[in-house]
C-alpha cells in the first residue's frame, strides 16, 4: 500500500503534534514531580506519555484533518473560543482517561467505582488543575510553533525564537522563477475576488510541491513565485526538476477540480538559475529576508524568454552544470543557444527541458 | 423571516450530521460488543474510542 503525498503530509503532521505533546507532557510532568517530591518518577512520566498518545492524535487529527490544516476562515472571536472549548475539552477527556485505565479491572473493565472515585478525586486535586491550565497553554503554544514554522520557514523561524537578525551572508543558490501563464486574461475573466481564491489555490499546490521538494519559496510576487534551493541539495538530485514535474503533475490531477470550481486550469512556465547572493534581513519591523545578486534578476529574465522560445521550462548553462545527470523523469535537455538577457553584458546559454512526448517506459 | 430562521436551523442541522452518524455506529458497536459478540476488553477499547473522539466534534 502506498500512501499518496497529501496523506503523506498529513500524517507527518499528525505526527509533530504526537511528538510536541509527548515532549511537552513528559517534560512538564517530570519538572512538576521533582518540584514537588524531590525525585523524578517512572510510572509517572509513562501516565504523562499515555496522556500526550491521546492528546497528540486528538490535537494533530483537530488541526489537520478537521481544520483543513489552517484554513479556519471563522472570525477571531469565534475561533478563538471553540479552539479554547476544543482544548479545555480535549485535555480533561485525555486526563479522564487515563485515569480510569490506570484502575482498569479485569472482569469489570474501565467502568468501575474506584476509578470514578479516583477521578472525583482528580476534579479537586491542585496538581490536576494546575497541569490541565499548563496542557492549555502548551497546546497554543504547539498550535503557535507549527504556525510560525509553516508560515516563514526553517531560517526565519530560528531567527524570531532566538530574537537574532540574520548578518549578511554569501550563499550559493538555486533559484527557480515560476510564472502563471495567462493570469491577465484569467483576472479579467474570473474578477478579483473568484481571481483571489483561484491564486490562492494555485500558491497553496505550489507551496505543497515546494515543501516536499525540500525548497523554499523566497517571494511571491502577483503571478510569480521565486523558489530556492541550497546548491549543495541539488548537486545529488535535481530538485528543481523535481519540484516542476511534482507540480504539472499536480495540476494535471487537480485540473478537473479547478476547471469546475473557476472555468480554468492553470498553466505555468518556468525558469531557473544558480549563483552567489547575498542572504540578508532588510527591514525594522515587519522585516523579511531578502537574497541580493544578481541571480534573481538572471532568473527572471529566463523565465521571460520561455515565451519567445515557446518552451516551459529553461535553465541556464551554470545550473545545467551543476544537476545531476540523467535528469529525473525521463527530462530531456535541449541546448537553445546564447541570449542576450535585458541589463546582461554577457550572452548566456541557454537549456530547455521537456519530456519527450511518448513514455521511454 | 421564517425561512431564514428554518435555513438557519437546518445548517445547524447539517454541521451536526457527523457527530450523529458518529454517535450512531459507536452505540451499534457497543451493543453488539456487549451483547453478542465480545468481551469486556473490547466493550471498553469502544467506549475509550467514543469518549476520546468526543471533543473532535467541537468545531
Amino acid at each position: 500500500m502506498t500512501l499518496t503525498r497529501q496523506t503523506e503530509r498529513k500524517f507527518n503532521a499528525v505526527c509533530y503534534y504526537v511528538f510536541c505533546w509527548i515532549l511537552m507532557a513528559v517534560g512538564v510532568s517530570t519538572l512538576f514531580t521533582y518540584a514537588e517530591r524531590g525525585t523524578f518518577d517512572i510510572s509517572e512520566t509513562l501516565l504523562m506519555v499515555q496522556f500526550a498518545l491521546f492528546m497528540g492524535f486528538s490535537h494533530g487529527i483537530y488541526d489537520i484533518l478537521i481544520l483543513k490544516d489552517e484554513m479556519d476562515c471563522r472570525p477571531v472571536w469565534q475561533s478563538l473560543l471553540i479552539r479554547s472549548l476544543y482544548f479545555l475539552a480535549a485535555i480533561c477527556t485525555s486526563k479522564a482517561l487515563c485515569i480510569l485505565l490506570l484502575r482498569i479491572k479485569t472482569g469489570v473493565g474501565i467502568v468501575n467505582e474506584d476509578g470514578f472515585y479516583a477521578l472525583a478525586d482528580a476534579v479537586h486535586d491542585p496538581a490536576v488543575q494546575t497541569q490541565v491550565v499548563t496542557f492549555f497553554i502548551a497546546a497554543y503554544l504547539i498550535t503557535f510553533v507549527r504556525s510560525v514554522h509553516k508560515k516563514f520557514g526553517t531560517r526565519v523561524f530560528w531567527n524570531t525564537l532566538l530574537g537574532k537578525s540574520q548578518e549578511p551572508l554569501e550563499e550559493n543558490l538555486v533559484f527557480m522563477f515560476i510564472d502563471l501563464r495567462h493570469s491577465t486574461e484569467l483576472a479579467e475573466e474570473l474578477g478579483h475576488v473568484k481571481y483571489s481564491n483561484f491564486m490562492k489555490d494555485y500558491y497553496k499546490l505550489l507551496s505543497n510541491c515546494c515543501e516536499e521538494n525540500q525548497g523554499e519559496i523566497y517571494q511571491i510576487a502577483g503571478d510569480g513565485a521565486f523558489l530556492t534551493w541550497p546548491i549543495s541539495a541539488c548537486k545529488h538530485r535535481a530538485r528543481p526538476i523535481d519540484c516542476f514535474f511534482d507540480f504539472n503533475e499536480c495540476l494535471q490531477k487537480i485540473g478537473p477540480k479547478f476547471k469546475k470550481k473557476y472555468g480554468a486550469v492553470p498553466s505555468f512556465k518556468a525558469g531557473a538559475h544558480c549563483g552567489t547572493v547575498v542572504t540578508t534581513e532588510v527591514g525594522n519591523f515587519g522585516s523579511e529576508m531578502a537574497y541580493h545578486g544578481d541571480v534573481l534578476n538572471t532568473t527572471s529574465r529566463i523565465q521571460s524568454l520561455c515565451g519567445r522560445l515557446g518552451q516551459e521550462f529553461l535553465v541556464s548553462e551554470d545550473l545545467y552544470n551543476v544537476l545531476p545527470k540523467p535528469f529525473p523523469h525521463d527530462y530531456l535537455s535541449k541546448k537553445e543557444g546564447f541570449f542576450e538577457l535585458r541589463g546582461k553584458k554577457h550572452e548566456i546559454l541557454i537549456f530547455s527541458l521537456q519530456r519527450p512526448l511518448t513514455d521511454l517506459d | 423571516m421564517e425561512d431564514m430562521k428554518s435555513q438557519k436551523y437546518l445548517d445547524l442541522m447539517k454541521k451536526r450530521i457527523p457527530l450523529f452518524v458518529f454517535l450512531a455506529i459507536a452505540t451499534i458497536a457497543f451493543f453488539l460488543a456487549s451483547t453478542l459478540l465480545l468481551d469486556d476488553s473490547y466493550k471498553d477499547i469502544i467506549l475509550i474510542a467514543m469518549v476520546w473522539s468526543l471533543p473532535l466534534f467541537i468545531h
